[in-house]
Parts: structure tokens; sequence; C-alpha cells
């Protein structure tokens, strides 16, 4: 029966009448004749001969191919050149001292470099390959920066820069220019547990991607931020409303014949609204107020407004920073 | 691409209660040539009944890989014949009324009157097995092609066999237990008639194949088949009856019947001494030849007394409130005798007496001599109605993408 | 009853009733007789203990040809049946299947015997084969149930009766000829328990040959006269159609051989008869010979002889592919054991009847055809 006739045919359960009790209708006969004794067996290999070779030839093209292609398991030349790109930071050397890592140095199987280098916690995904000529081609996708975090691992050790990625994981940030470390905002007032790499910062998993959306959308204000204070971060009850991200702004980047905007206060559980305010609001203009008076000022982003009882506003209000 | 077809492979096999047979044959300008032939007692069969299903797959696998050693070919489809009263037979009619505006017979209507006579659910747990053409009646007149012809009621019949569902699929499936498809069923007397009987007969003949378990008739009447029968009783019968009134081993009397038997019993039997072994050594045993024929001629002339009953029955059963006769003039080529048991001494003469009408014995018409005997008729005559009834499909060389088709099973 | 006898002859049904009555006059003395019935015809008031069965269900008015009735009637009186049998060694059962107290009771009454500690022959006619396809059944049916309960089962068919006589003999006749087998059984087997053999049997032998329920059971008898009267006998016990009925046993393991003469009986007439029996019915496993010398008998010799064989080993029951899918496989085996003893080569195919006929019974038999003398 063809496929056709399998997708098409009249459903058994479909009462076909009289055709039903044919004897046909109820026992399908499927056999395929096994061969028995020498003659079956002679027939059966004859007729089924060119079958068979052109199964064989096929097999044996795709094989080639595959071969020509790549994923050969035959040693390569040992002394090979690496062509390398990556869309981070890591250098060529580093990658280098990875893939000859191993007792088969430059010529060990591609699977192996691709899971080492994947396994350091800047890389996101190794894509690696070997030509026939033993050139291994490596493109790297790297874990994006967002912030760092400094960290004193113990007494008497020096002091630990990480990297933090969109996705809260930290990494050592290797090949990462001085000048791009600096950029990045620091991670304040933290709680971690575990260190290094598995090192888990409470509410990191609201501060990375809310960084990243800065980042991305609203590169202006990411550029004048100089710390993100997780003080008021309940990682686990983002939803709890004194529950913030402090957001320290860097001082150079402000004009100085106004009051100075030194913080501003994101509520965790509504930062993506509070960030499309934040854009649409002219703080110089706010700042420049008569009635703004005090020297520094805060920048709530979520003040709950009640001028009705029962249906509180929320609302961004600059507030005097206190004396401390 | 098409080529020459090449000649089509038939195989048929005729599983009888002492007897299984089978034929390997190829199909060359429409006429049967034998390849090989393989013949082996059966064993679980009594009456026609199968008795002990493994021994009997045994036997038949035996004698299938027979016929393929002695061929040089793998058999993969198997015409069976079906035979004893398992098959049960019936009338089964269609009705159109011929559209008025023309009143011409057309093709459609002849095929919308098959529809309906094959669309009558047989009985509750059986199978339909056949079809068998009958004569096709316009307002109650038989034609023989109604196409064309004017007329307001078309009629067609269908001698329509069915078997117990339960006893189809043990066939069936004790075939395709050795990766064999059964390529259809054969009823067996129409086997045994298409056989001996030829054309000119079938114009009014009464075939009556007694085998060892069973005794299937069938009766054509104009060429078709009018109707057919079995009856449980068989040359088996013939034997336990001598065995139990001369009190004797069952071999012996097999024997005894062969060279003594006789369908007719004469007054002069009771006269002669048979001798068992002929040597009248020790061990030897006597018995009165009267013994014998009185035995026999009574079992075999009983049944052929049922078969003529039966066949009166199932002719009143198609011709309600007629009063039906058989005699000469409905049946002008009589009775053909043939199976194992045709071999009776005065068989025929026996038939004549109890039926009232001419009877022969018939040999199967075969190309190979040595099946030129009553007893392989069922089997010879599965062979000739397979390639009238229901011939195998053409088989061509299959080409390469036929092949990986059939890899695929595209 | 003041003692129990060594055999009590039980008449069981109309048939049975009238064949016990028609033989109790010429008795041997170990011989008790009891008659059973539904109908409170058969059973005159006279010597014999006569014991009405199913008061309540058939009111002394018969079955009707309903073996349901006969079943329950015969249940209804287990407490009397069971005093009946209790402490009594050897039961005959005779009975005629096919009606309804025969063919319902009789295994319902054998098996009650049976646990009274007795050993239970039966002797069973089945009809004659026009009475139609109903009684045939029937019959059938109970011999089946009646072979499994009983210790040795004798089948009778009406239809070899009718082979004995002469074509024009009144019907009581043929009847007679049964009356002869069953009487020469009964003879036999009291010679067992009687004392004065002239060689004597331990009746515990007998009760050991008829020890398994539903072993398949041979009886033949014979009689002889006058001059070689022994082999006479011998060969008439071998002719004997019980012993070639359709599905009889041909040799069987075990027999149990009683000879009877007159004075003038010597026992190397008595080992020759013995002799003769043995080459034909078998015996290797055991053969137990009682010979008794009746003076009543002059002349006469009689054998009769009582065999059987354990019960053919019943195989493992395998599922069979494709075997009717209703029959369970172990049944199947044991109705194919009993069967093929019965019907012989027809045993485990279904019954056919073609117009109220057993059609697998020979047709000489069926159409009483009286067959030529053998030479």
């Amino acid at each position: 029966m063809g496929l056709f006739d399998n997708l098409f045919r009249k459903r058994r359960d479909a009462f076909m009448g009289q055709a039903d009790r044919d004897w046909r209708a109820l026992v399908p006969q499927d056999v395929n004749r096994v061969p028995e004794g020498e003659i079956g067996r002679k027939r059966a290999v004859r007729s089924k001969l060119p079958t068979i070779l052109a199964v064989g030839f096929f097999v044996v093209l795709v094989g080639v191919l595959w071969w020509a292609v790549d994923e050969s398991v035959t040693a390569a030349p040992a002394a090979g050149s690496l062509r390398y790109k990556t869309d981070g930071f890591l250098s060529a050397e580093f990658v280098k001292k990875i893939v000859a890592n191993g007792p088969e140095g430059f010529g060990r199987d591609v699977r192996s470099i691709k899971a080492d280098l994947e396994g350091d916690n800047q890389v996101v995904a190794a894509d690696v390959r070997r030509r026939g000529d033993g050139t291994l081609d490596i493109s790297l996708r790297e874990r994006l920066a967002v912030a760092k975090v400094a960290s004193l691992p113990g007494k008497g050790t020096p002091m630990q820069v990480r990297l933090v990625a969109s996705d809260g994981q930290t990494f050592a940030g290797a090949g990462y220019p001085e000048q791009a470390v600096r950029n990045l905002p620091e991670i304040q007032d933290y709680r971690a547990t575990g260190s290094d790499d598995k090192m888990m910062i409470e509410g990191i998993e609201i501060a990375a991607p809310f960084l990243l959306t800065v980042r991305t959308t609203y590169p202006n204000l990411y550029k004048q931020w100089s710390a993100v204070s997780l003080r008021d971060c309940f990682g686990a009850q983002e939803d709890s409303p004194s529950s913030n991200l402090r957001i320290t702004v860097r001082p150079g980047t402000q004009p100085m014949d106004r009051p100075a905007l030194v913080e501003i206060v994101f509520s965790t559980a509504n930062w993506r609204n509070e960030l499309a305010l934040l854009s649409r609001i002219n703080v110089d203009e706010m700042l420049r107020r008569p009635s703004a008076t005090s020297p520094a000022y805060v920048l709530k982003m979520s003040i709950q407004n009640r001028t009705n009882a029962a249906s509180p506003v929320p609302e961004p209000r600059l507030v005097p920073l206190p004396l401390r | 691409m098409t080529s020459k077809p090449l000649p089509s492979l038939i195989a048929v096999i005729d599983v009888g209660t002492h007897k299984t047979a089978s034929l390997l044959g190829q199909i060359i300008d429409g006429k049967a040539r034998m390849l090989s032939f393989s013949e082996r007692r059966t064993d679980g069969v009594v009456k026609g009944t199968v008795t002990d299903l493994e021994k009997l797959t045994q036997c038949v696998h035996e004698v299938v890989n027979d016929i393929e050693r002695g061929s040089g070919r793998a058999v993969e489809q198997i015409y069976l014949s079906l035979s004893g009263p398992a098959a049960e037979g019936e009338r089964v009619k269609g009705f159109v009324a011929v559209p008025a505006h023309d009143g011409k017979v057309t093709a459609k209507d002849v095929s919308e009157a098959i529809q309906s006579a094959k669309r009558l659910e047989p009985p509750a747990g059986r199978a339909t097995i056949l079809y068998m053409r009958q004569p096709t009646m316009l307002d109650n007149r038989p034609v023989s092609n109604p196409v064309g012809m004017a007329g307001k009621r078309l009629e067609v019949n269908f001698w329509r066999v069915t078997m117990e569902e339960g006893n189809m699929r043990m066939r069936v499936g004790m075939v395709n237990g050795m990766s064999i498809k059964v390529r259809d069923f054969i009823l067996a007397s129409h086997a045994a008639a298409c056989a001996t009987a030829s054309d000119a007969d079938k114009q009014g003949v009464l075939v009556v194949d007694m085998g060892a378990g069973t005794t299937d008739w069938i009766l054509y009447y104009k060429e078709h088949i009018l109707c057919a029968g079995s009856i449980p009783v068989g040359g088996e019968h013939l034997t336990n009856d001598l065995s139990v009134a001369l009190r004797i081993s069952r071999e012996t009397a097999e024997d005894l019947k062969l060279r003594f038997g006789s369908g007719m019993h004469r007054e002069n039997d009771v006269n002669q001494t048979i001798w068992k072994d002929g040597d009248k050594g020790v061990g030897d045993q006597q018995f009165n030849r009267g013994t014998i024929t009185q035995v026999l001629s009574l079992r075999y002339q009983e049944t052929i007394e049922f078969v003529r009953k039966d066949v009166l029955r199932r002719l009143e059963a198609i011709f309600p409130g007629h009063a039906v006769k058989l005699d000469q003039n409905m049946i002008p080529s009589g009775v053909i005798l043939t199976g194992g048991s045709a071999s009776l001494a005065d068989a025929a003469e026996a038939v004549q007496l109890v039926m009232g009408l001419s009877a022969r014995v018939g040999v199967p018409n075969f190309e190979n001599e040595s099946l030129r005997k009553p007893e392989y008729a069922g089997v010879v005559g599965l062979m000739t109605a397979a390639i009238t009834d229901a011939p195998p499909p053409v088989r061509r060389p299959r080409g390469f993408l036929a092949q990986l088709k059939e890899l695929f099973r595209l | 009853m003041s003692s129990p006898a060594s055999i009590l002859l039980v008449g069981l049904g109309g048939a049975g009733c009238s064949m016990v009555t028609r033989l109790s006059a010429q008795l041997p003395a170990e011989v008790a007789v009891a008659l059973l019935d539904t109908d409170a015809r058969s059973l005159p008031a006279g010597t014999a203990a006569t014991l009405q069965l199913g008061r309540a269900q058939t009111r002394g008015m018969g079955t009707g040809g309903e073996a349901a009735l006969g079943l329950a009637s015969a249940e209804s009186e287990e407490a009397a049946l069971r005093r009946l049998f209790a402490g009594v060694p050897v039961v005959v059962l005779v009975t005629g299947l096919g009606g309804g107290t025969g063919s319902g009771a009789a295994s319902v009454v054998a098996g009650f015997a049976a646990e009274c500690g007795a050993t239970v022959l039966s002797f069973a006619t089945m009809p004659f084969s026009h009475e139609g396809e109903r009684r045939m059944r029937q019959a059938n049916d109970a011999t089946v149930k009646l072979g499994q309960k009983c210790h040795g089962l004798i089948v009778v068919h009406n239809d070899l009766l009718l082979q004995q006589v002469s074509p024009d003999a009144p019907l009581s006749e043929s009847f007679a000829a049964a009356d002869n087998w069953v009487g020469g059984a009964l003879r036999g087997l009291a010679s067992a328990f009687a004392p004065g053999a002239l060689i004597a049997v331990d009746p515990a032998a007998l009760r050991s040959l008829l020890s398994t329920p539903g072993s398949p059971t041979l009886f033949a008898f014979g009689v002889g006269q006058g001059e070689g009267a022994a082999m006479k006998a011998a060969r008439a016990a071998c002719d004997c159609p019980l012993a070639h009925a359709p599905g009889a046993v041909a040799k069987v393991a075990s027999l149990f051989i009683t000879v009877a003469g007159g004075s003038a009986m010597t026992s190397t007439e008595a080992f020759e008869a013995v002799a003769a029996v043995r080459a034909r019915f078998g015996g290797e496993t055991s053969t137990v010979l009682c010979a008794r010398i009746e003076p009543s008998l002059g002349d006469r010799i009689e054998v009769s002889v009582l065999g059987a064989s354990l019960p053919a080993p019943k195989a493992p029951a395998k599922p069979k592919k494709g075997a009717k899918a209703d029959d369970p496989a172990q049944p199947i085996f044991e109705f194919a054991t009993e069967e093929s003893m019965r019907r012989g080569l027809f045993g485990g195919t279904p019954m056919t009847f073609i117009d109220g006929q057993d059609v697998d019974v020979p047709a000489y038999i069926r159409k009483a055809v009286r067959l030529p003398v053998a030479p």
C-alpha cells in the first residue's frame, strides 16, 4: 500500500458495509517473503542486487563528501594555523592556549576543543571547525558584560574585579580593555554566595536584565551611571513595595549650574515603565526650577501619589538628598 | 519501462482429508504448463474438519517446500481450495429498475445491480469468500449479455460462498505463516468440474467430487453454476463401515475396499470367498465377498441418496413453489463422478440407480499423464479454474526505479 | 435388605427397569436388585427394592425426555440413594440413554455410588438410529458424563441388537440379546464373589481392574455348546458385537475372564479358551481368570470377558494456534480421548446428522441389514 493509500484510504472503523465482511478486508495479508532454502535465497539476492548496489553507491558518495568537508577524526598536522574571530574581547592567544591544552596539542579533535572553550564562563558558544588542510576555524560568541563587581575574596588577597553578564553570570573578563571595564557600572552593596564563577549575587537576576535593557535601549543614560546599589533589592521578593534599585549617577556628567542629581531610584517591580518615563521627562528642567533649592537631589521614579485614596498613582518626584 | 510480460506462475494447493496435493505451473498461451507437483498424506483433518492444526500446518509446509524444490522457484502467492460443509453457499440477487426514458440497459445499470447484490450482509460471524456469476435475468428471462437490450427490470444473481470467520482466518493464517499470500479461494466442486466437464457438458451437468472426508457437488445449467453443496461423508466412511463389519483394522479394510469393493451388491457375491492376504498362509483371513459389497454398496448408495436430496433441497430454495425434479431433460450430461472415491468399482452404475440420471467417471483433462486420475481432479481443476476466474497479475521484469520503490514500499 | 449383597444390580429409567425385571428371575444369589425411576409405573411392588426419583419434580409421571429433569430428580433423592449404596462392593447400573431419566440421572447416580465406595460398572444402551437426532445427542452427552463417573462403561448400541436376530423375529427377541449379555456379565461378576469356584479369584482383583473412572472398558460374552464348547464359546466372545461396535476398544491391558461350565468342564479347556481370548483382546498387563462349575449349565460353556486399560495419558494442555476460539485447551484433550474411544475414527469432529441419523454410524447398522454370514 502506498503512502497515498495509507493516508487516504477509508478507515476500518467507518462501516463500509458488505465490503467489511469480505475475507480480504478481514485479513490483510502483510507478508514479506523470507526466502527459504537455496533457491529462494539465490532468487532474492539476484532480484535485489541492483538496489543494493545503488544504495551502496549513495552511501559511499555521502561518506566521501563528509570526509572532504570536515569532522574527520584522523590526526592533523601539529603546527596548524588558527583563524579566529569573536564578538567580544577574548584574544587569540587565550584561545590558542585553550586549544593547545592537552596531550595531543593542536591536533586534538574539534569536539573537545569546543567543550573546553565553552567551559569558560566568558564564552557563550564556540564554533570550531577543522578544514581539510588542518587549519582550525574558530568563531566565538561571548557574554556581554553589563556591570562589574569588585570583591575581596579574603584577607591579604588583592581585590578582584569580575564582570557581570546580562544573564547574571560573572566572569573574569579576560581580554577586556581597561576603558571598557571602567565604563561599566559597578554593582554595590550586594549579598553574594559562592565565589569566582559560581558567584550568585542576590537580585542579579533583576539588575542584570535592567542594565542590559538600559545599555541597549537608553545608552545615553547608561553612560551616566556609575554604580547600582542592591541594598534594597530583595531578590526573591521583587514585588515588595520597598524593593528598589539605586543608581548612582556619575558626578562628572552633570552641569555645574544647577543642583546635582545624585541618585535615581527605580522600583524592581516596575522598572521598565519607569525607564520609559525617565526617558521622557526633562530632569534638567525640573532641577532648574526655582523651588529646587537643595544642592543635591534624588529622583524617585515611583512615589505613590495618593490624590485619590483608592487608587494610588505612581509618579516620579525629586527629593532632596538627606544629609548623611 | 514496459517489456514483454513474463509467463505468470500459478501455485495451487488442495488440502483434502486423505491427501494434500499441490501444483506449480506456468501460464503459456492461456494454458497451464506444469512445473512441479507434490503430494503428501494429510495429517490432522477428519471429515473435512481440521482436528489438529499443527500437524496440518506442518504437512502443508512440506508440500509447498516440495514444489518449490522441484521447480526451482519460490512461491509467493497461492490459491486455496474451499471444500466441505465449512463453505456454505447461497444465492444472492441484486435488482435494478432500468430507467424508463430509453428503456435500454447500460453497463452502468449492470454494475449497479452487481453492487446491490454484493451489499447484502452475510450471516453473522461469517466472511464472504466468493461470488460466482449466475445467469442475468432481464424481465425474468435469462440473458447472457443484457447491455443494449430493452427491458424494465434487471436482476443479477450470484452464488455467494461464505465461511466461518474463524475458519477462514485459520486457513489464511496457516498459509501466511509460510510468508505466502493467499491469492484467492476456489470452490472445490467448481474446480473438479473445470477439470472434468467440458463447456458443452456445462449446459447441464451435476459434478460429484467424492473425496475421503466429504462429497462436494455442483450443478451447472447453461454454463453457469446453479447451486452447490457438500455432504460430510466420504471414502473414510466406506472404509470405517467395512472395518466395523468385518472386525478388521482400517488398513486391511482400505485394502479390501480397493480390491474387492463395489457400489453395487449382486446376488452372486455371497458365494465368493476372498482371502485377505491371498496366500492362505498363517494369519490370513477369509471373508465373504457378499459382506464386503453389501456394506460398501449400502454406504455408497446412501451417500449418493444424500447428495440427491441435498440437490433437490437447494433447487427448491432457488425456485420456491415449483416442483423440481432431477431428470435428464434438465441435466443432459448427467452426473460426472470424480474424486478419490470415484474409483470404486461400479460406482457409476450405483449412481445411475440412485439418481436416475446417466453417470460416468470423470478424469481430469491435463497434459501430464500421471495426473489423469479422478483423485487429482481437485488439484488440476484448481489450476484450470484459477486461470479462468482469477488469473494472477501479469509480471513484468522490474526496472531499477521500481525495485527502489519496492525497497521503500512506496 | 438384610445384609448388603456383593453385587447390586440397579435399573435406572424405563428401559433399565424392564431389563432388570426380566433378569431378576435367574440371577445368582450374590446379586441384589434395585429399581429407580421417575415414572411410578415401572416400579411394581415386589421383592425388588424400588425407589421413586423426583417425587416433587415429576409426581410419578416420568420426565418426558428431559434430561435436566432427570438430573434434578436424582439429586433430590441423594440421601436415599446413598443409603442404598452404602456398603455395597460392586454396583452394576443398567440404563437406557436418550430419554430423560436415563440420560439425566445416570451420571448422578453413578457418582453417588462411587462416592459411597462401590465399584461402578455401567451398561448403557444408545437409542436406535431412527429415534432421531435429539435423543442421539442427549445420549451422547450422557455417555460422556457417565463415563467420567463410573469405573467401567459399556455402551450397547440398540442398532446392534437388531443385527443379532433374524429380520422377521419379534422385537422382544432383539431385546433378549441384550438381556443375554448383561445376564452373562452379571454371572461372570458374581462368580468372583461366590464361594466354591474351580479357580477362585479375589474380589479385590476385580475391583482393582475397574479402579479408574473413565477408563475405556471392554466387554464380551460368548456361549458354546457341545463338542469343543470352550473354544466355541471363546470364539463367540471374540466375535461378540459389543466388542466391535463402532469405536469400541480393540485391545486392553487388563482382563478379567470368567469361564463357567457344566461338571464335564476341565481346567485345560478353560485355559484354552482363555488363551484364545487373550490373543484377541490383549491383557498383557494382567489377566485374572475365574473358572466355575455350574451343574445347571450342562454341556454349555459361557465365557465372559471384562477388560480395562488405564486411560490414555492426557497430553499437557497447549493452546493451539487457530483452534476454535472458545474451547479451552484442557477439555479438548479430555474430550478427545473419550470421544475417540467411542466414536472411533470420527472422534473430535462434530456429530453430523442427516435426516435425524448420525451418519458416522455405519450404514448397514442404521438400516438394520443383516450381513451374510462369514464362511
